[in-house]
């Protein structure tokens, strides 16, 4: 083996290391694959925390945000009165929905007590037994929001507290 | 007697436990439920089985497969049923395919190949070596061991210098140098430059694509506000004469940024050019009551009232509007307009 060649071999197995050290350390591990995002959204049949059936099939014909929440959770704390915002303004346009994630009824009362309405004042919060509908939906962890377009495809989903702009924005797109 | 009964006592206490954990292990559903378990990512965890895992997301999990086991889906299948949610990455082995196949394959490959290097390498040593010349003292001992049989006359002069000689040109302090070639840093230096630019940009410039999908961004964004975006639109429409759309638009806009009073102005203006007076009066006099000091609000308004036959109504908010702007673009016509109005009552 000539010099030249022991010096191309050497850079290419250096270069292919640093190549799979560079793909891995310079990507988020913790941004996770979107799968569900432009694939109909899951059905779901579910009761609201006053006992109501509410299904998805009903819901179709306007856009639909589906916000999975959760009294435990620290970060649906601080994003709800933004969620309810935005349904004071759009809720005759857009249908939206609360899936309390891993909780009691009982807590996600309170929860609602604290954002200042009770559930019957608000869009449907709905139980979720054995996280069945989150589970459908590939649902991570709370808060995680997703954005159902007209003919009930899922276009948009986050996962982690909605800013204002983010949430303005997806519902921009739901709306056009 | 008694030592019988403790004795069957102590069986018992140590032979429940056991059978009831044999009972548990024997029901094929529960050991095909533990196995698939032990293969699904716990989301919530990290690094840990949904099998493994404590929280309730995995025991969710655990129902959902049972579920899943008991209607008599196939291993394949239920694996498919979190994949299709979750993604592969729900998965915690990397499937035996594309990329994922490198994984699996990547430890063998570099086993063999570190094999073959440590054997060519130990046989080259092995070669070396028998070929290395003596070791000093040793070199020095054969030389004595020639001097010694000079001086007993065992060899004739010449023969010992030629022995001598032989020997010494065996000696490792000369050994054959041979200079690397000048540009082979360089060279090497250039190649890993280059692979690390060409591996960073791609994956700096793929953050930014990501941020769509990704949970943990809570940074704004960096694109207009939805609200004004709308309004922009609106008031292009507006241009192209297309007012349905243009309303449309504004009414997104105001819901948007209900805060801003010369939007509700323009929306308020279109809706009255559309021919919507009343509700044209009420997003102009929203506008009014938002912003006092906006002399356009006050103008549409004007307007509108006078269009409807509010005419002192009207009139107040223009003779406003020339308070506001007395050198105004609309100032001249304003006043004409109320000369018009005063001359005609």
């Amino acid at each position: 083996m000539t010099p030249f060649l022991r010096a191309v071999l050497g850079a290419t197995i250096a270069g292919a290391l640093l190549v799979a050290l560079g793909f891995g350390l310079t990507r988020d591990a913790r941004v996770l694959p979107a799968v569900s995002v432009s694939k109909p959204a899951p059905a779901f049949d579910l009761k609201t925390l006053d006992g109501e059936p509410v299904r998805l099939a009903e819901l179709k014909g306007k856009p639909i945000i589906v916000n999975f929440w959760a009294s435990w959770c620290s970060e649906c704390r601080k994003e709800h009165p933004l969620i309810m915002a935005a349904h004071d303004r759009f809720g005759d346009r857009i249908a939206f929905v609360g899936v309390v994630f891993q909780d009691s009824a009982k807590n996600a009362r309170g929860f609602l007590r604290e954002m200042g309405v009770t559930a019957a004042e608000t869009y449907p919060n709905l139980l979720d037994p054995g996280s069945r509908t989150a589970i459908d939906y590939g649902v991570y962890g709370v808060p995680e929001t997703f954005f159902i377009d007209r003919k009930g495809v899922v276009v948009g989903k986050r996962v982690g507290r909605v800013t204002g702009p983010i949430l303005d924005g997806e519902i921009l797109r739901l709306l056009r | 007697m008694k030592r019988v009964l403790a004795l069957l006592l102590v069986a018992g206490a140590v032979a429940a436990p056991l059978a009831s954990a044999a009972a548990h292990e024997q029901s094929p559903t529960e050991r095909r439920v533990a196995a698939l378990a032990a293969q699904i990512r716990c989301p919530v965890c990290q690094n840990l089985s949904v099998k493994d895992s404590p929280s309730e997301v995995a025991t969710s999990f655990r129902a959902r497969i049972r579920e899943l086991v008991r209607a008599g889906r196939s291993d394949a299948e239920i694996r498919a049923f979190f994949v299709a949610r979750y993604g592969e990455w729900i998965l915690l082995s990397p499937p035996k395919r594309g990329i994922g196949l490198a994984v699996w394959l990547a430890p063998a490959l570099l086993l063999g190949v570190g094999l073959a290097v440590a054997t060519i390498s130990i046989v080259r040593w092995t070669r070396r070596g028998r070929e290395l010349p003596p070791a000093p003292d040793r070199l020095d001992a054969e030389l004595e061991d020639i001097d010694a049989q000079l001086a007993e006359g065992e060899l004739e002069p010449g023969d010992h210098e030629l022995l001598r000689a032989r020997r010494l040109r065996r000696r490792p302090d000369a050994p054959l140098q041979r200079r690397a070639p000048r540009w082979r840093w360089p060279l090497a230096g250039a190649a890993v430059a280059a692979v690390v630019v060409a591996t960073l940009l791609p994956a700096l410039r793929q953050r930014g694509a990501n941020d769509f999908s990704s949970g943990n961004d809570f940074g704004a964004s960096q694109t207009m506000p939805a609200g004004i975006a709308e309004w922009r639109a609106a008031e292009a429409a507006v241009e192209a004469g297309r007012l349905k759309p243009a309303l449309e638009r504004y009414r997104l806009a105001v819901a948007f940024e209900p805060e801003i009073a010369a939007l509700r102005a323009r929306y308020g203006f279109a809706l009255a050019q559309a021919g919507r007076s009343r509700p044209a009066l009420t997003q102009l006099r929203r506008a009014v009551a938002a912003d006092p000091g906006l002399a356009d609000a006050r103008l549409y308004l004007g307007a509108v009232l006078l269009k409807v036959g509010q005419r002192d109504e009207g009139a107040r908010q223009w003779r406003r509007v020339l308070e506001l702007q007395p050198e105004g673009k609309a100032a001249a016509l304003v006043r004409r307009q109320l000369a018009d109005l005063r001359s005609a009552r």
